[in-house]
Formats: structure tokens, C-alpha cells, sequence
């Protein structure tokens, strides 16, 4: 990497950090260091929550998805307009009205405390294991470009984090995303408007759209109903609703952020905003790695996007097969190229027949590259059995490290960098709350004063800091990142949801009825995923939300009606 | 902070959205703009049907 993109990578995140540490010196009570003051303006929420859901990972793994799949992956974000309406309709008053610091503070006061902190504890568990795998994400990238330890890399990454968030709460988070998501868009812009360039003399944007959309990558919309498909129309409108009402209405790291709302309208416009532009801008961040799999339909594209692979065989016997592998990648990639612009003239010319024939030649082409890229598959585990194969998300990496021009290297390396820190930074910060305000002053330890409790949230964030940094460690054993982050959420959101549903909706049933229910809901998703790992059922995962909810909410139901049938119900305290 | 504080229902504010008039037009411009995004990718889908 070179010196100038040295600079902008460092001075840029170095700047966000100074700026978010000098806003935030004067954070000296818990209520300011959880609650940030409640005096965020909506488009600081807006931009704030979207920094928070965009991780590092949105932009390692997403570009790579679309190159591969192209953009279906879109369609999972459809269900997030639609949460965002209804938080903004039933969630966010009660939260304002009742003034809390945590959502489920809220729990006590409905049902009680027992199903607050089994719900906090359930949040606590999903939150802290995927804190982990967002400082993972990008320290991969970096322990690869600047052949750095990955130990050192993610100690690094954690360190500044955990710097930020302790010394000023959720106001430093608020502060540093707004200007870390400046920092993401202009980046992604950037990046989508240099691939375009950096196609042959004579290819156009809109050239490249019509090579991408005859080779099957600008398909968004699936409207076959089929529960084992992990994105389609449907699973989006109800799986996907369901993940984003649990996420963005229950997961305090989301909650946290339209809290520091200056009023309930700030809030909602905040919420609003993100529902507005979240689709769009995944859209974008997709259409970036379509484009990117256009531009290598002319340039040899590696033959493995892991580079540290690719060294490893190197210098192993299988240097020589290597070799061959790619010298044929090579030799395909000049009948890819020549396809490719057999196709373009035939678009230009709308010729059908000659649109057919060069769509199969490219296909054919692509089919030799795919046979190219699973031999290389093959020699990595023969080489080490141990080594991951999965490639995706060093696909946009690779584009961004040997094509983009100097300076824009830095600035891209900053985007992957500032989004990892964002979403990292707002789950520190959530957990901290969360355990501060929900477990340890409610039931451990009780009666002392704002600076004691303004410490232990310190405490709490370097602890959780610790705890992730641990997980990150571990986190190379899942093979694609984004779909763990994903995983992780939907095995516990369910259940959590279904308590807010039935605290929001239910107002007839008590806490012991939504307690069991929880219970046996969290069960029920726990072996209906296990029995899909060990592949007995086909099911998508997005889907582990949706049961989950329903599950919880059906049993508090029956159980509350059992009860009522042999039981005098006690009257319970109930806020809404 | 009191630890054992116990939850406060206040009294929200009025909160009229600066355009449109109310919320319910809000959420009903959001509501239409998806539907909207979302025929616009079934169409780009539909257009690339291979």
C-alpha cells in the first residue's frame, strides 16, 4: 500500500475518532453517557442506525455475494420499510412515554423482572457473540493486505473501538457514525464509479447493465414461494419483517440509538429515514459487485480471491499445477473478453440470435473459469484440509486493492474500517447498557451512587470489549460472515420478539404465562435449527423468526388462558 | 441515578411531522415508495429474464 493511502486511511479514521472523543469530553453522568442527553437530531438517528446495521461485513461480503449470485440478495431488506412504519406506530410512543434507558426496562414494568432479564440475558448472549465477528470481518482484510498477524489485527482494531465507546458512551458512537457513514457512502460511490471506468474504452455504464442482466445477475425479485430458498419475496415480506421489527425494536444497540432522540418526531424521522434509504443503498452496495464481476469478465480475475491461499500453494508442491491453473485461467479470459464484446455489439444492435449465441459462449466461458477456480479449490485441501475454500469476501477486497487508484485504496480501506467500528461500537455500548441497567444496579448491585453506576458502565463496555475480541479470535470457523451475523440473530430474535409482541398487543396476559412461553419458544428455534444443520429439515433461517415469534406468543396465550381456568390471575402493575 | 428508580409514564408532546401534515401521510409515503422500489426491481428482473 502506499504512503498517500497511508495517510487517508489513518488521518481519516484518526480524525472521526479525535472529533468523537473531543465532542464527547464533558460525558460525565450515566444518563449522559447511556442516553447521550436525548439531543440527537433525526437525520444523526437515521445515519446513526444505518451505521449501526451496516457492518464491515456489508461491505466485504455483500459486493462478493452479488458478484456471485447477483442481486437477490437485495430482497432481503424488503421487510424493513414495513418494520420501520410499525415501530414508529406502536413501539417508539410507549418507549418515550415510559422515558426508559433500556427496552427491556420496559418488560419489568408489563410483566416482571424475571422476564426482563431472561429477555436482557437473551440479548446479552446473541449481541456479544456477534460483537465478535464484526471486528473479525475487517481484520481479515487487513491481516491479509498488510500481512499482519490476525491476532495483532484484531487487538488493534478492538483497542481503538473500545477507546471510543468507553471514554464517551453512546454520544461518541452517535457523533463518530455520522461521520464514519459520510465516509461509507462517498466511498461506495467511488468504488462503483471507478469500476465503470476502469471498463474497456467504449463500454458504457449502461453496456455493462445489459452484460450483467443477460448473464443472470440483475435478477432481484423471486416470486417462487419455496421455504428452503434463504431469499425470496416471500421469506423477505415475512421473515425478514419479523427479523427487523425483532432487531430494530428490541436489539438495544438499535433501540439505544433512536433513544438519544431530541423527541419522539426526531426519533421517528430517524427511523423513517433509514426505511426510506436502507434498500436503496444495499441495492447499491450489490450493483457495485455486479459491476465488479462485469469488469473481470475482461480482466483475469484470480484464480482464488484469498490471497493467503494462494501464497501458501506457492511455495508447496502444488506450485507447478498452480501455474497451469492459471495460465488456463488466463487463455479462458481473453474468449471471455472477446464473448463479452461479441455480446455488447449484439445488445447495441438488439439482435437477438446474436445475443443468444454470445450469452451461451460467455456462459460457456465462465463455466471453464468456475472448473479453473474448483481445482484450486481441490489443491488448498490437499494442501491443508483445514483451510477455508469460500472466497466471497475477499472478492470486492481484491478489486479494491489492485485496481482502485492511490488514495482511493485508502479511503476504501477507511469505509471497511469505520463500519466495522460503528456497528462494533453501538453493541459495546448496548451490552454495556443493557448489563448496567438491566442486571447489575437492578438485581446485583443496588442503592449507590451516579458515579458508581456511571464507572461500572465503563467497566461493563472494557469487559464486553474483552469478550468479543475473544469470539473474533475464533470466529474463522464460519465460512461466510454475513450469513453468521444473520444466523446468530435469527436464533434468538424470535423469541424476544414474541415477549414484545405479547407485552405490546396481549395486554391480558401476565409474566409467568410470557416466561414459560419464551422458554419453550427458544427451545422449539434451538432444535429446529440444529435438526437443519444436521440437514433432517430444509429450512431458511430467516424463517427461525418468524417461529420463534409465533411460538412464544401462541404459549403465552394458551398458558395465560390455562391459568386464568384454575387460577384467580393477581392483578399485575401494567403501564400501558 | 436512583437504581430502584421505578418507570415514569410522561405525557408525550405534541408531535406533528414537519411535512405532510401527520404521521399516518408519513408512513404512507414510505409504504408507497417501497412498493414502488419494489416493482421497479420486479421489472428490472422481469426485463433479464434469461
Amino acid at each position: 500500500m502506499s504512503t498517500l493511502d497511508w495517510l487517508v486511511m489513518t488521518g481519516t479514521l484518526a480524525g472521526i475518532v479525535i472529533y468523537g472523543v473531543y465532542k464527547t469530553r464533558q460525558v460525565d453522568n450515566v444518563k449522559s453517557y447511556l442516553l447521550g442527553d436525548r439531543d440527537l437530531k433525526w437525520w444523526t438517528i437515521g445515519l446513526s442506525v444505518m451505521a449501526t446495521q451496516a457492518s464491515a461485513v456489508t461491505f466485504l461480503s455483500t459486493p462478493g455475494q452479488a458478484y456471485n449470485d447477483g442481486l437477490g440478495f437485495a430482497q432481503f431488506y424488503f421487510g424493513l420499510p414495513i418494520a420501520m412504519v410499525i415501530l414508529c406506530i406502536f413501539v417508539l410512543p410507549i418507549y418515550y412515554r415510559l422515558k426508559v434507558y433500556t427496552a427491556y426496562e420496559y418488560l419489568e414494568g408489563r410483566f416482571d423482572l424475571r422476564v426482563r432479564t431472561l429477555t436482557a440475558l437473551l440479548f446479552l448472549l446473541q449481541r456479544g457473540l456477534a460483537a465478535g465477528i464484526t471486528i473479525y470481518a475487517p481484520a481479515i482484510v487487513l491481516s491479509t493486505i498488510l500481512e499482519w498477524s490476525l491476532s495483532l489485527t484484531i487487538g488493534i482494531i478492538g483497542v481503538v473501538v473500545i477507546f471510543y465507546t468507553v471514554v464517551g458512551g453512546t454520544k461518541a458512537v452517535s457523533v463518530t457514525q455520522k461521520q464514519q457513514m459520510i465516509v461509507i457512502l462517498l466511498g461506495m460511490f467511488a468504488a462503483g464509479v471507478v469500476v465503470v471506468m476502469k471498463l474497456p474504452q467504449g463500454l458504457s455504464f449502461g453496456d455493462a447493465i445489459g452484460v450483467a442482466g443477460h448473464l443472470g445477475k440483475l435478477q432481484v425479485v423471486d416470486l417462487e414461494f419455496d421455504l428452503n430458498d434463504r431469499y425470496n419475496i416471500w421469506s423477505a415480506l415475512l421473515g425478514g419483517t419479523f427479523l427487523f421489527l425483532s432487531y430494530f425494536g428490541t436489539d438495544q444497540s438499535q433501540v439505544q440509538r433512536y433513544l438519544s432522540g431530541k423527541s419522539l418526531s426526531e426519533s421517528r424521522l430517524g427511523l423513517l429515514f433509514n426505511g426510506i434509504f436502507k434498500v436503496p443503498m444495499q441495492f447499491l452496495v450489490l450493483l457495485v459487485g455486479v459491476l465488479v464481476f462485469v469488469f473481470f469478465l475482461f480482466t483475469t480475475p484470480p484464480v482464488h480471491f484469498n490471497s493467503a491461499n494462494l501464497d501458501k500453494l506457492r511455495t508447496s508442491e502444488y506450485a507447478g499445477e498452480l501455474t497451469q491453473l492459471e495460465e488456463r485461467n488466463q487463455e479462458i479470459t481473453t474468449r471471455n473478453q472477446a464473448a463479452t464484446l461479441e455480446l455488447v455489439q449484439a445488445l447495441r444492435a438488439d439482435d437477438e440470435p446474436a445475443i443468444a449465441t454470445a450469452r451461451d459462449r460467455i456462459e460457456g466461458t465462465l463455466a471453464e473459469r468456475t472448473a479453473v477456480s474448483k481445482s484450486v479449490d481441490d489443491l488448498i485441501s490437499a494442501y491443508d484440509p483445514e483451510l477455508i475454500k469460500e472466497d466471497r469476501d475477499y472478492v470486492f477486497i481484491t478489486f479494491i486493492t489492485n485496481y482502485l487508484p492511490v488514495g482511493l485504496v485508502g479511503l476504501l480501506l477507511a469505509v471497511i474500517f469505520s463500519a466495522a467500528m460503528s456497528s462494533t461500537s453501538s453493541e459495546l455500548n448496548a451490552l454495556a447498557t443493557t448489563s448496567v441497567i438491566d442486571i447489575y444496579q437492578r438485581s446485583l448491585v443496588t442503592g449507590r451512587d451516579d458515579h458508581h453506576y456511571l464507572n461500572a458502565s465503563k467497566w461493563f463496555t472494557m469487559g464486553w470489549g474483552a469478550i468479543a475480541l475473544s469470539f473474533a479470535a475464533v470466529a474463522n470457523l464460519f465460512d461466510n460472515l454475513i450469513q453468521a451475523v444473520n444466523i446468530i440473530g435469527s436464533l434468538f430474535y424470535g423469541a424476544i420478539l414474541g415477549i414484545f409482541v405479547v407485552a405490546f398487543f396481549f395486554k391480558q396476559v401476565g409474566g409467568r404465562a410470557v416466561f414459560k412461553a419464551a422458554l419453550l419458544g427458544q427451545a422449539f428455534v434451538s432444535a429446529t435449527f440444529v435438526a437443519s444443520w444436521l440437514e433432517y429439515i430444509d429450512l431458511a433461517f430467516l424463517w427461525l423468526n418468524l417461529i420463534g415469534c409465533v411460538i412464544t406468543v401462541v404459549f403465552a396465550l394458551l398458558l395465560e388462558s390455562s391459568q386464568d381456568a384454575t387460577a384467580v390471575t393477581v392483578p399485575e402493575n401494567d403501564l400501558l | 441515578m436512583d437504581p430502584n428508580r421505578e418507570i415514569v409514564e410522561d405525557d408525550l408532546e405534541p408531535d406533528d411531522p414537519p411535512i405532510l401534515g401527520n404521521w399516518k401521510n408519513m408512513y404512507l409515503v414510505v409504504l408507497v415508495l417501497h412498493t414502488l422500489l419494489i416493482i421497479a426491481f420486479y421489472l428490472i428482473s422481469r426485463a433479464y429474464t434469461v
